[in-house]
């Protein structure tokens, strides 16, 4: 079941370069001159400071008095000479923090913007059923699809199939209801889809967003040969909340048997290509058991580096459909009391990918992101799948370009906030169509910056 | 075919089937170009299912994939290391 949190719910797979390198105004041997980056964010530290370029996603520290002259050199207006004998100067320019003086870094936001792409994969959210196992009591969703039928099975597919070539490869997240109660339309699908991107010479992986109730080892293991690799399961703290959240359709408890089938997942399978995210959709009702809920998970799957944590507050985006449910949902402030006293259950690969370059826009405002329901209806979001707001068009029958090309753009006018934004790269004013408010999140970047600015593998020293 | 050579072979197949060629020097060629992280795990994927293992976490250090020897080297290592059951 779906939680009522509009952003992050699906995004499991991101792509990033392994080794990183596009045009960005970084080594251009053309050019002899610098200026600092837009989008440098500088974080004090007791022995010196730390710099985030929300641009590349690059950290760096530099300690005692080697932080003055870094400092200067990243809040100078002026631009200066290359010096290749300073060796701060050179490891700077090569990290993105200063750039090339002629470079434009608005231009370069604004053409990111408009072609609203950010990478070349073909991504879709598959829905193989909108049937649910499970009666979560802040579930948006309506349970009106059943399975996905042959037909609309062989649509996708030949899609697919005339699609591939305008792509690096496919990536695909199995979303539902709950995408294990159709596990046949997975697998029917997923071996077209290995066999498309082979023939085509193109990666293909896959994600999904499950319950967990069903997920045991011989599942996963299944999954897996059909390149399922990331797996977001939902744990909403320690038991006795979970349990009065995730019920299933009869109002029975289910903390039991996920947490089983998750211990019995780490223990089994050591494949290093498994990531799984344990999703927590905070209410009021955990906040008082936050200490139990740590020692849970610090118990059972912090030992794992497979295991990534993602915090997020339950709340009203607009699909409530029952109002006493409102009483369970948290505020910002709550969410700021999580990110102060639990800062480093934000600090993992899951999380800071959200914090990285482009981490924060939504799937449904990229332009190579679609959502196909069950019954073959083209959309983009997950959370609104009942307005024809969302409506694009029908596999196989119709697209209309036109509309996606509206709900694209978000244009970000000069003097707009979001404009000269430190963390424009992050979420381009495209983290939810429904809002254009800066997301709770982002708000607290800082806090979590600052704890991986502790930790070796996340800096650079210059 | 010995055991090493049937490795380097299947691995030659699966970096093909992402387009991914492998050049250099013949004792230790790497791979051409960049890749991303969704090559890498699908990869991965298809490197355990060939050859029916699992690799660690700690076999994945940063540049796992840039040095097709020592990708061959890991997977022989895997094969030859008795699982618990044996």
């Amino acid at each position: 079941m779906k939680c009522l949190i509009p952003i992050w719910k699906v995004t499991l797979i991101t792509v990033y370069k392994i080794k990183k390198g596009r045009d960005t105004g970084i080594m251009n041997d053309n050019c002899k001159m610098l200026k600092p980056s837009l989008y440098n964010m500088l974080i004090s530290k007791t022995d010196g400071m730390a710099v985030y370029n929300t641009k590349t996603g690059h950290m760096i520290r530099s300690f005692d008095e080697r932080s003055s002259v870094v400092e200067q050199l990243l809040s100078s207006n002026n631009c200066f000479l290359v010096d290749e004998s300073n060796d701060a100067i050179v490891k700077l320019h090569k990290l993105g923090f200063l750039i090339d003086n002629q470079y434009d870094e608005l231009a370069e936001m604004e053409s990111i913007e408009k072609s609203a792409t950010f990478d070349n994969y073909l991504k879709l959210i598959i829905l193989p059923t909108e049937y649910c196992n499970f009666r979560c009591v802040y579930c948006y969703e309506h349970f009106k699809r059943g399975k996905m039928s042959e037909e609309i099975q062989k649509a996708i597919i030949q899609s697919v199939e005339e699609q591939i070539e305008d792509y690096d490869g496919l990536v695909v997240n199995w979303f539902g209801g709950e995408p294990l109660e159709a596990l046949d339309v997975i697998e029917n699908l997923s071996l077209a889809f290995i066999r498309i991107c082979k023939n085509h010479k193109k990666a293909y992986n896959a994600g999904i967003s499950t319950n967990g109730y069903n997920l045991t080892v011989e599942s996963v293991r299944f999954l897996k040969k059909l390149h399922v690799t990331e797996y977001q399961v939902t744990l909403d703290g320690i038991p006795a909340i979970h349990d009065m959240q995730r019920v299933l359709k009869d109002g029975s408890g289910t903390s039991e048997r996920i947490i089983e089938n998750l211990l019995n997942i780490k223990t089994k399978i050591k494949s290093s290509a498994i990531t799984i995210v344990l999703r927590t959709n905070f209410s009021k009702n955990l906040m008082i058991h936050l200490d139990e809920f740590e020692e849970l998970i610090d118990a059972n799957f912090s030992d794992d580096k497979r295991f990534n944590f993602f915090w997020q507050m339950v709340g009203d985006y607009g699909y409530v459909q029952d109002d006493t449910v409102r009483n369970i949902f948290g505020t910002k402030y709550d969410y700021f009391y999580l990110v102060q006293h639990f800062t480093k259950r934000f600090e993992n690969k899951y999380m800071s990918q959200l914090y990285g370059p482009v981490g924060s826009v939504c799937y449904a405002l990229k332009r190579n992101a679609f959502v196909i329901s069950s019954d073959g209806i083209i959309k983009k979001c997950t959370c609104d799948m009942e307005s024809q707001e969302n409506c694009f068009g029908e596999v196989g029958k119709y697209f209309d370009h036109d509309k996606h090309e509206i709900w694209l753009q978000r244009d970000i006018s000069t003097n707009s906030k979001c404009y000269s934004c430190i963390k424009r790269p992050i979420c381009h004013n495209k983290a939810c169509y429904r809002t254009k408010d800066c997301l709770p999140n982002l708000t607290y970047i800082q806090n979590v910056l600052n704890l991986m600015s502790e930790k070796e593998k996340y800096y650079t020293v210059i | 075919m010995n055991d090493r050579q049937y490795i380097e072979k299947g691995l030659y197949e699966i970096f093909n089937e992402v387009n991914i060629v492998v050049a250099g020097e013949d004792d230790y060629p790497v791979l051409n170009k960049e890749i991303d992280s969704i090559q890498l795990i699908s990869i991965i994927v298809e490197i355990e299912e060939k050859f029916n293992i699992e690799i660690p976490d700690e076999y994945l250090v940063a540049d796992f994939l840039y040095d097709f020897k020592h990708v061959a080297d890991v997977v022989e290592d895997i094969l030859n290391t008795p699982t618990p059951d044996e």
